[in-house]
């Protein structure tokens, strides 16, 4: 009887269900990297107490871990928009890229514009970059069926290159020794939104374009055809969605997403654009839509971690020594322990429906 | 284009595309059996570190390779469990790793360079070429072929083993079976899942042999990272050769060829920029997916789909 009851209860909000195993991932993660920790001679007890310090413990470690939300979500936004409709956008770091390249180089000729337009249209041309970068693939895959997973892929390399060479020639500081833009004005900055640490108001911009996104996809005809198309192509076709428009606007706006999180990168933290300026955005912007679940509240939960685990590992690294690359191996576990989790999700599911005992 | 240029960059394109012969064989052999193995770049980072040190730790070259091939073995046995058993996504189980591979690789690599200084990180010995004498100084012919190491002969060996294996035995006409219809396969009494299990275990080792090749025979030095893409890059030659093992061979020392004349260009300063030549591979990769547009093979008409037995 009692069990009945848990089941309904359960059928209903299944979202329980997977938040419990992401918690496990998470768990499972923390405790890998807890034995890792101890292997290398360090209190993992101490290293993880920086940990929670840096990434939450104090207004400024605060505002870094959503300095690192914002373009981490415009990220997954981006890879998981595409995603949802069939098309693989692996390219996030490049449009990354190509987005922060485009803000830079408006940034730079702003000159005397109002702050407001001095600051929107860097946005914009970021916005612009990623999509144009994303639309390469897009028209490959288009017109040639050339398959988007791979060359994406290639293009995040060839991006990569792109910007080094900038960076050291055409675009180099003349006034300084290291590879780098030089700083965009004070004007074309985010402003900073807290006394005492760095965040800045590019986190209301992702914040809206995650609700933009949702709007467009629950909320709109258009939306609904992206979701059909990726649900069921041939079904789609039937009830007569045009099928090219619309995996031309997904591929579209899953550039502009990730070029967005460039252009908020550069105008609210980094300032100029140098090699290594992405550090991975973009390929943690899949690792959060798949943790996720690619549900806007999942997403959001997930870029928070994502953000925390970044900074955290940071604060570890700072305080006990501990290097920084255990971030990807937390990444890597909590994103294999995800989709192996999405398993049991579906069996445990499938038991809550037929009304077996699971 | 004088001889001894063509000669050395012959040379040099058949060694840079050794790596991507061992990843990409790997990656044929499981896509073969039907399922992809997304995580060959992070494999082959793998390989690359855990070969080295190995090396470094043992003195032997052989441990080295032996540790290359058990993380191969390990990582490859992982994507199988996890890709195979659970049929959940390739493509993010692949990425998943990648991720896990790059944290551990870096990660353990910077533990190292704490602890020893500089000069000590250096490989003192490198698997070097086996023929020597005249026949390597024959222009061409001896740059080409002879002046080349053990692993670049033992992976042409293991192709052409693969391309007699899987046209010619019974168990490779199962092993291609398995991947165009695995419940055919499975009501003709083959053991799908053992199929499967073997072919991307295997498929782990070579991928790991490919990075080890690039620190024990060409830096001497593992650093972060340093596979760059080399592992996609095999994914994009086996749809470039249209899963066929000749096709594959050939489009791997296509973007040798390639990788070459970008170390060519840097090294002979032409004017220009290194990290132009740097993106070669990468536009060639591009362009050999946009040139197989349209051809009918598609590759293993089940590869990538999850195959449930029901238990």
């Amino acid at each position: 009887m009692h069990n009945q009851k848990l089941k309904a209860f359960l059928r209903k909000r299944s979202f329980l269900i997977t938040g419990g195993m992401a918690l496990i991932a998470i768990l499972l993660a923390m405790l890998v990297g807890g034995v890792l920790i101890m292997l290398i001679g360090i209190d993992p007890i101490l290293a993880y107490r920086y940990f929670f310090y840096g990434a939450f413990g104090n207004i400024y470690g605060f505002g870094e871990t959503i300095n690192k939300f914002t373009p981490l979500l415009c990220c997954a936004l981006g890879f998981s928009i595409a995603q949802k409709s069939g098309f693989f956008n692996l390219g996030g770091e490049g449009q990354f890229y190509a987005g922060a390249l485009c803000a830079a180089l408006a940034a730079a000729n702003m000159g005397s514009a109002s702050p407001i337009v001095g600051i929107a249209l860097p946005v914009l041309a970021g916005i612009v970059g990623g999509a144009v970068l994303s639309s390469i693939a897009g028209a490959l895959k288009i017109l040639f069926n050339a398959n988007e997973l791979l060359s994406t892929m290639m293009l995040n390399y060839i991006m990569q290159y792109l910007i080094a060479l900038l960076v050291s020639g055409a675009l180099k500081n003349p006034n300084s020794s290291m590879e780098q833009t030089v700083p965009i004005p004070d004007p074309v900055r985010l402003p900073a939104l807290m006394e005492g640490s760095r965040l800045h108001a590019g986190f209301f911009i992702a914040l809206a374009a995650l609700l933009l996104v949702w709007f467009l996809h629950q909320r709109t005809v258009l939306g609904f055809e992206m979701r059909l198309s990726g649900m069921n192509p041939k079904s789609a076709r039937y009830a007569g969605v045009n099928e090219r428009r619309s995996l031309i606007i997904v591929i579209l706006v899953s550039g502009a997403l990730a070029g967005l999180g460039g252009a908020l990168e550069l105008q609210g933290n980094q300032y100029k654009l140098m090699s290594g300026f992405s550090n991975n955005f973009g390929f943690d912007g899949i690792g959060i839509a798949v943790m996720g679940q690619y549900t806007p509240a999942g997403i959001f939960l997930s870029t928070l971690l994502f953000a925390a685990l970044r900074v955290g590992t940071g604060s570890m690294q700072r305080g006990v020594g501990v290097p920084t690359p255990i971030l990807y191996i937390l990444q890597g576990v909590i994103i294999i322990s995800v989709i192996v989790s999405n398993y049991f999700v579906r069996r445990i599911k499938d038991s809550l429906v037929e009304g077996r005992d699971a | 284009m004088p001889v001894s240029l063509l000669d050395t960059t012959l040379g040099m394109a058949v060694r840079m595309s050794t790596p991507y012969l061992f990843a990409a064989l790997g990656g044929l052999l499981a896509q073969r059996s039907g399922v992809y193995n997304f995580a060959l770049e992070g494999m082959m980072l793998g390989g690359a570190y855990f070969g080295y040190f190995f090396t470094l730790l043992t003195g032997n070259l052989l441990l080295g390779i032996l540790g290359a091939v058990i993380f191969g073995l390990l990582s490859g046995w992982l994507l199988a469990f996890i890709s195979i058993r659970f049929g959940v996504s390739q493509m993010v189980v692949g990425l998943g790793m990648n991720t896990l591979f790059m944290g551990l690789t870096s990660f353990c690599s910077r533990l190292l360079s704490n602890s020893r200084d500089g000069s000590a990180l250096n490989l003192d010995r490198l698997i070097g070429n086996i023929i020597s004498g005249p026949a390597a100084e024959i222009p061409v012919i001896g740059s080409v072929l002879c002046s080349q190491n053990l692993m670049t002969y033992l992976i042409i060996a293991l192709f052409v083993f693969y391309a007699w294996f899987t046209r010619r035995t019974e168990y490779g006409l199962a092993l291609r079976a398995v991947g165009e219809n695995p419940a055919a396969s499975q009501t003709a009494g083959i053991n799908v899942f053992r199929y499967r299990y073997l072919s991307v275990i295997i498929s782990g080792a070579l991928a790991a042999l490919g990075g080890a090749y690039l620190t024990l025979t060409q830096v001497s030095r593992f650093s972060e990272n340093m596979t760059n893409g080399r592992g996609w890059i095999a994914i994009a030659a086996i749809c470039l050769g249209r899963w066929s093992p000749a096709g594959t061979f050939f489009s791997c020392l296509l973007f040798g060829l390639a990788s070459a004349a970008s170390n060519q260009i840097q090294v002979l300063n032409i004017g220009i920029p290194y990290q132009f030549a740097l993106m070669v591979p990468y536009i060639l990769a591009i362009l050999a997916l946009v040139s197989i547009q349209g051809k009918s093979s598609h590759g293993p008409a089940a590869l990538g789909k999850p195959y449930m037995k029901n238990r």
